[in-house]
């Protein structure tokens, strides 16, 4: 038995956060790590690699591969399990570390080309699998099911990890990564677990991780209340689990065993509907309870107190269940204390349904519309009366507290290695690693990892380097540089008809790098210069003119045309437009005098055509438009042109 | 005509032309409101003056320039009443006293519910043309209660969604959809999919175009845009950032107005504003903690209630809760004592939980519910049984001292719908000499809704005289019993004691002595036991085990033992404990704290108590409060004292429970009816009673308690509100919004900072005021002052001070 003589006025146990590093990769990159404490140290929790071709520039970076380090590959044992719905949870056949580097979970370099493999495989079982007969369309689509929801599982347990840290938010302190790329990185992995996920934009990101943010805390407020309701209202003991995290994402009820001792409480009021337990008042296993307990000090009415408190005295406290708090509608229960299978049969039961629905009868989509529309209607029925029917969102509620578990989450050992022991026991994914073998198999891929990112690009030991991987996602990056849209029509043909195996890929010259660059960048000032113009009607009201100016100049420094020609001569045309300043429509007329591209000429005409312009600032147009940028370039401080030079006038 | 009448008369005159001169020198002609639902209006300054890193300017840009730099922010606004969304709009949107007085109300004799926030019913019965106004808006009507929007003609405003809404505009509800997919397009709906749909956004988003657009027609001069998103996203989030983002799209909103208003000709004579209603009780990183009624109600404990609430509780969100038609919902209780099975006939609690710090509770008539028991347990009873004869005795003690009351009110009631019946007969008439075809433009401006309008109104006097029809039929059967030869088995109880009603109201000495069970009889105190209400799991420091602050009780100013009876206009009893109780009396604009102990009322009416010294932990924690600002004055001799209701305003706005004094005698303030919004040539004698039966339908509503939540604690049912509540007097919640910018010619002060506290009454006057504006001829006059820091050169009034 655990004493426990923390009053409850300290609060839930508070863990330590976890934290993030970067480490520099040969090649012109960083590996930014997520660490997280367990067991008086650290476990890495995921990498996530970025770009930055050698520049400090923060337009240059690029958001790569993500790296889950506790994502192992699975041995042969665990790859034939995962062929059938039923399994044993745990690893089978496969040491705890493994020397090779983990695959990686996401590439955020190519997020759309995910979706499209996801779509293509999704379509190759419909098409050739399903029709193969029963035993392959079954064993196939469970397959395929089971790899799809390991992956979900660990891409979970990193956003886990970096709602911990609350990196994203307003607050959030920049490390290794802006708040931006924090963001950019969260919502990247949320919506992986979407079907179209990858086809959202990047300009997207920030209000969807928003939106998903507002989301999670709306779900921990209402479940952390619904269950205190449901607690109190029983007659037992509310305890949250922060996790780490502000808001918390998980609770344990706890009984306290002299309430089973008091008389009548055989006949004590119990409501199971949303606890999802046993009624413990009757529960004769429960006054022999031979498993873990905590002494807690409770006042005389009942209420967690201090043992120094007057009139406090010493109870023990009988654990029931863990819940997890981030599950949509209703508080999840995770964990049974007296009863394992619950559970465990929820997981299995409605894996074997499908199972047998899907792959045995094929009862599939639109061929079998009766059954898909029954089975979304009982699926409702069955939602709206508190069933937890969503399976992604049932593991992502286990990722979150394996993680937990991992980190300690400021819970005493024994219940700990309680839960854990539970946990282990829920057949989640046929692919999974016990939650204490976890930290081991995360640490030995983190090492390999650094391994392999520090392999020399020519060595044989690591064909390919990771500096060739990122050197191969720049050729493919750079082919829109060299190419015009008819060649990479005809190279996205090539890569259909040989099913990926040959991606077209540009040589990287240093010519190109430093094209790359220069177009990585101005995609950067050009999303800055988009919020800009969205933020409101005007934005001379809702920015700083220096700060705009400055997005301008560097912008005009940047001086190349290419693919985004069209889209950066609009948002400067929106910029103009929707400013009074003189600075900052000279900078725009600037920046589309420089970029000497056709459509920048013809904006350039066109604001000079529509007027409304000083006659300062329209001297200024028409002499950009007739001398082109070369003048600017040649002599900056020429007047009049000179943005410096025309706002001291 | 002697001198001094002719100087009377000269003063007179000058008064006039000074008051003429003073409108004429406003110069708005139109007003723009943006009425922001629950915007806290100290969250709203703190925000405003932060700055954002990325753009280097405020972080709401839009507010500081407009309202900050180009207009005037009254930075100590404050809610009339109770912070709750439907009375403080009503004032808002009237400039009166509140005449409604919850989120819901239930009619006591017929258990009626005015559901006010449900617009369901109301879309379904206009597009069935059976409805034409919001709930709220209808009684207001029936009281002859002008809404703002009334001081303008049709066709010279622009109303968006809202609570008391007047009319449907079609042409934006069905054009939300096609323009939120032509606004995003079809990768961005794509999008959407991934990320969420933004559905919910879609008609303030058309709402927000047809405002834009009716800008530039020449005629109309009012508009208004409502919005509700940050209470919704207050109420279920209490993350700062989250909440920011809803204000920076507020924000953002401001900008597109402004600047729409700017790009019209009548720019330089257009008034912007924002208000909102009240604040919020929220506070980052910790939860608002409810509290169930109606489990309690229904419990032993409780008095095994049935509960009826204006939508299904949590146990019931199952299936039933996506009914959005439901306005009364009963809740049946299994620890009911006598009436076990009948929830359907029987409910003995009406409930009001929204808002959600406070709860209005009604409960059925404790004379009604001992009468129900008696003649349950005399037909359990041999007849003629020394026993049953006992009972007997019991019985018609009861209902002889009953007898005069509610024989008074069966007459009453009674001449009051015989003029009902009259007056639907003469509106009938009327409604068949009312055009039937209107032109387009007659649509257009609404000029057909108001003989629908009255039909509507015609239709809801025929329900309501079938409802009381069949209260008055019961509670005549009862009065009818005598003790003579009265044989308990020959009486149906059905048809003597009123069913779906909750009778006349509870006196103190009732709700102290309330009876929840026969044989033997056992009753409760509801005051003591809903203030000793605890619970075990205490889980964060900022929330205490209580939920339960303090309970009002309205006490009828003519009520033998109060202090001062004679001049006294409002009373209500204040009951924090035992020994931490307080009675608050009106004398017209004075108001008077008296902290008392131990009140007790008697079974005839009275009430006797103790005086207490002052001390800490009174309702309301006046006297421990530091930010009482008695302006010098020792706190003990001015709180002895009466003040007028300016005095208590200034000295208590900065409290804890800010300007509560005064919200909660609002609360309880009956002003009187005046006649309904149209005429059928009603004779004098009909409209006497009607007058009369509206005040009757008015008091109907007023609960027998209101009970207020502790900090951070809700009673709220059908879902959950963690990230926070308003309901209560709490700072937090009563700290409402009102910033106002205009063109060059509205002459509104710039960059004007107001800290004189006003409340929302001044809303409505303030605006009419700076549009040279007076209410209509035979409008009422509008109570609250005028800001008068908004004109160049203040000329207060004797009402103003």
């Amino acid at each position: 038995m655990a004493l426990i003589t923390a009053p409850w006025a300290l609060g839930a146990p508070s863990p330590g956060k976890c934290r993030s590093e970067g480490v520099p990769v040969p090649g012109g990159a960083e590996l930014v790590t997520m660490f997280c404490p367990s067991d008086g140290g650290e476990m890495p929790v995921f990498s996530v690699l970025v770009d930055t071709l050698g520049s400090a520039a923060p337009g240059a970076r690029r958001l790569s591969k993500v790296w889950v380090f506790s994502y192992a590959r699975p041995s042969l044992l665990q790859r034939a399990q995962a062929l059938f719905p039923v399994f044993f949870p745990g690893p089978l056949g496969r040491g705890a570390g493994t020397d090779s580097p983990p695959a990686p979970v996401a590439d955020l370099s190519s997020a759309s080309h995910q979706t499209w493999r996801r779509i293509a495989a999704i379509v190759t079982q419909a098409e050739v699998l399903d029709v193969r007969g029963a035993l392959i369309r079954a064993s196939s689509r469970t397959y395929l099911g089971n790899t799809f929801s390991y992956k979900q599982m660990k891409i979970a347990e990193a956003l886990s990890a970096m709602d911990d840290t609350g990196v994203a938010s307003d607050a959030g302190l920049e490390g290794p990564l802006s708040r931006d790329e924090w963001r950019e990185l969260h919502a990247r992995l949320a919506l992986s677990a979407r079907l179209l996920g990858g086809l959202v934009s990047d300009e997207r990101l920030s209000s969807a991780w928003a939106r998903m943010a507002a989301q999670e805390q709306e779900r921990r407020g209402h479940n952390w209340e619904l269950l205190r309701q449901r607690v109190e209202a029983n007659g037992l003991y509310f305890e949250p689990l922060e996790f780490g995290a502000t808001n918390p994402a998980g609770a344990v009820v706890w009984l306290a065993q002299s309430d089973l001792e008091t008389p009548g409480a055989e006949g004590r009021f119990f409501d199971r509907s949303f606890l999802g337990f046993a009624n413990p008042w009757t529960d004769p296993g429960l006054r022999q309870w031979k498993g873990y307990e905590e002494t807690w000090y409770l006042d005389p009415k009942g209420r967690r107190c201090a043992p120094e408190d007057g009139g406090a005295r010493a109870v023990t406290m009988i654990p029931l269940a863990v819940y997890s708090l981030s599950y949509p509608r209703a508080p999840l229960l995770l964990v049974d204390f007296r009863n394992a299978a619950r559970t465990h049969s929820r997981e299995v039961t409605g894996r074997v349904a499908n199972y047998v629905a899907l792959g045995v009868f094929g009862l599939t989509g639109f061929a079998s519309w009766e059954y898909t529309a029954g089975h979304a209607a009982w699926q409702w029925y069955r939602q709206r009366h508190g069933a937890a029917t969503d399976q992604a969102e049932r593991l992502n509620a286990y990722a979150e507290l394996r993680l937990a578990l991992l980190m300690g989450s400021g819970l005493d050992p024994e219940l700990r290695d309680s839960i854990a022991r539970r946990v282990n026991a829920v057949p989640l994914t046929p692919f999974g690693e016990s939650v204490n073998r976890e930290v081991a198999v995360a640490t030995s891929q983190y090492q390999a990892l650094l391994r392999y990112a520090a392999c020399p690009a020519d060595a044989p030991a690591c064909v390919p380097s990771l500096e060739e991987r990122i050197s191969r996602d720049r050729g493919r990056e750079m082919v829109p540089l060299v190419h015009g849209r008819p060649a990479r029509v005809l190279f996205t043909a090539g890569a259909i008809l040989t099913a990926g195996l040959y991606r077209h890929r540009e040589p990287a010259t240093p010519a190109l790098l430093a094209e790359l660059t220069r177009q990585r960048r101005t995609r950067y000032l050009v999303a800055k210069l988009e919020k800009v113009v969205n933020s409101g009607p005007e934005i001379d009201t809702a920015w700083d003119s220096n700060v705009v100016n400055g997005y301008l100049d560097e912008l005009s420094e940047l001086q190349v045309a290419g693919r985004d020609d069209k889209k950066v001569a609009g948002v400067l045309e929106r910029v103009f437009a929707k400013t009074t300043n003189e600075e900052t429509r000279l900078r725009c007329l600037n920046c589309l005098a420089r970029r000497s591209s056709p459509e920048s000429r013809r904006t350039l005409s066109r604001l000079i055509d529509r007027g409304g312009m000083s006659e300062a600032l329209l001297r200024a147009a028409e002499m950009l438009e007739t001398s082109g940028a070369s003048v600017l370039t040649a002599n900056p401080d020429s007047e009049p042109a000179s943005p410096a030079s025309f706002g001291s006038r | 005509m002697t001198g001094a009448i002719r100087g009377r008369r000269a003063l007179f005159l000058a008064i006039a032309l000074l008051a003429g001169a003073d409108l004429l020198q406003a110069a708005a002609r139109r007003v723009v409101i943006i009425k922001a639902d629950g915007v806290p209006g100290a969250l709203l300054e703190q925000v405003r003056e932060e700055r954002d890193p990325e753009t280097g300017k405020s972080r709401l840009p839009w507010i500081d320039e407009v309202f900050g730099r180009r207009g005037a922010r009254i930075a100590n606004f404050y809610v009339r009443g109770i912070s709750l969304s439907t009375p403080s709009w009503s004032i808002i949107d009237t400039g009166l006293h509140q005449r409604v007085h919850g989120n819901v109300e239930y009619d006591r004799f017929t258990l009626r519910a005015y559901d006010y926030l449900n617009f369901v019913p109301f879309f379904f019965g206009y597009a069935l043309s059976r409805r034409v106004d919001m709930p709220g808006v209808e009684v207001l009507d029936e009281a002859g209660t002008p809404l703002l929007i009334d001081q303008f003609p049709a066709e010279e405003r622009f109303q968006s969604f809202q609570l008391f809404q007047r009319g449907n505009r079609w042409s934006t509800v069905g054009g939300a959809l096609p323009y939120h997919a032509k606004l995003r397009g079809p990768w961005r709906l794509l999008e959407d999919s991934q990320t969420g749909f933004e559905v919910s956004a879609s008609i303030g988003e058309r709402t927000e175009r047809d405002l834009t657009a009716s800008l530039h027609a020449p005629r109309e001069r009012y508009f208004d845009f409502f919005t509700g998103d940050y209470d919704h996203t207050a109420h279920l989030n209490n993350n700062r950032d989250t909440q920011i983002r809803v204000l920076r799209s507020l924000d953002r909103l401001v900008g597109r107005l402004w600047t729409a208003i700017q790009a019209t000709p009548q720019g330089p004579e257009t008034i912007l504003a924002l208000v909102s209603d009240h604040g919020i009780n929220t506070m980052p990183g910790v939860f608002s903690q409810g509290f169930s009624l109606v489990d309690w109600f229904g419990s032993p404990e409780g008095g095994g209630h049935h509960v009826i609430t204006n939508r299904y509780p949590l146990s019931e969100y199952k299936l039933h809760g996506l009914n959005p038609f439901v306005s009364a919902v009963t809740t049946s209780s299994a620890s009911s004592t006598y009436l076990k099975d009948d929830a359907s006939r029987y409910p003995t609690a009406a409930l009001d939980l929204d808002g959600n710090e406070r709860a209005a509770i009604e409960l059925r008539s404790n004379d009604l519910n001992r009468l129900q028991m008696l003649l349950v347990l005399m037909a359990a009873e041999p007849a003629r049984s020394e026993q049953s004869r006992a009972l007997a005795n019991q019985f018609f003690s009861i209902l002889d001292r009953q007898r005069p009351l509610w024989s008074r009110t069966v007459t009453e009631l009674g001449e009051e719908m015989a003029a009902l019946d009259r007056e639907i007969a003469r509106q009938k008439k009327a409604l068949k000499r009312m055009p039937k075809r209107f032109s387009s433009e007659d649509r257009f401006y609404g000029r057909d809704r108001t003989p629908r309008r009255l039909l509507a109104h015609v239709r809801g006097w025929e329900q309501e005289e079938k409802l009381y029809a069949g209260y008055l039929a019961s509670m005549k059967k009862l009065l009818a019993l005598n003790a003579d030869g009265f044989d308990a088995k020959k009486v149906n109880i059905g048809d003597v004691i009123p069913q779906k009603s909750l009778g006349e109201a509870n006196s103190i000495y009732d709700l102290q002595n309330y009876s929840i069970g026969p044989a033997p009889e056992r009753t409760m105190n509801y005051l003591a036991a809903l203030k000793n209400i605890s619970v075990r799991n205490v889980l964060q420091k900022e929330v205490g085990p209580d939920p339960v602050d303090f309970i009002v009780v309205p006490v009828p100013p003519a009520t033998p033992g109060l202090p001062e009876r004679g001049p006294l206009s409002e009373a209500v009893w204040l009951y924090g404990g035992e020994d931490r109780q307080a009675l608050i009396l009106r004398r017209e604009n004075e108001i008077r704290y008296l902290p008392v102990k131990n009140l007790r009322g008697a079974e005839d009416g009275s009430i006797r108590f103790e005086d207490a010294p002052w001390g800490s932990g009174f309702p309301l924690h006046l006297w421990e409060d530091p930010q009482l600002d008695t302006a010098g004055q020792p706190r003990a001799e001015w709180l002895e004292e009466w003040h007028d209701e300016r005095a208590w305003l200034k000295t208590v706005y900065r409290t804890e429970y800010s300007t509560g004094i005064i919200g909660v005698l609002e609360q309880f303030r009956e002003p009187a009816p005046r006649r309904a919004m149209w005429d059928a040539g009603t004779p004098e004698a009909d409209e006497v009673l009607l007058c009369r039966l509206e005040r009757r339908r008015r008091r109907l509503v007023i609960p027998d308690m209101l009970v207020f939540a502790s900090d951070h604690w809700n009673f709220n049912t059908r879902g959950f509100n963690p990230g926070g509540n308003h309901g209560s007097f709490f700072q937090r919640s009563a700290h409402a919004t009102f910033l106002i910018a205009g063109g060059a010619e509205t002459g509104i002060p710039q960059g004007l900072v107001v800290t004189e506290p006003y409340d929302t009454l001044s809303f409505a006057p303030t605006i009419l005021r700076l549009m040279g504006m007076a209410p209509r001829s035979g409008d009422p006059p509008m109570p609250g002052p005028v800001v008068q820091e908004l004109f160049a050169e203040p000329k207060l009034t004797e009402r103003d001070r």
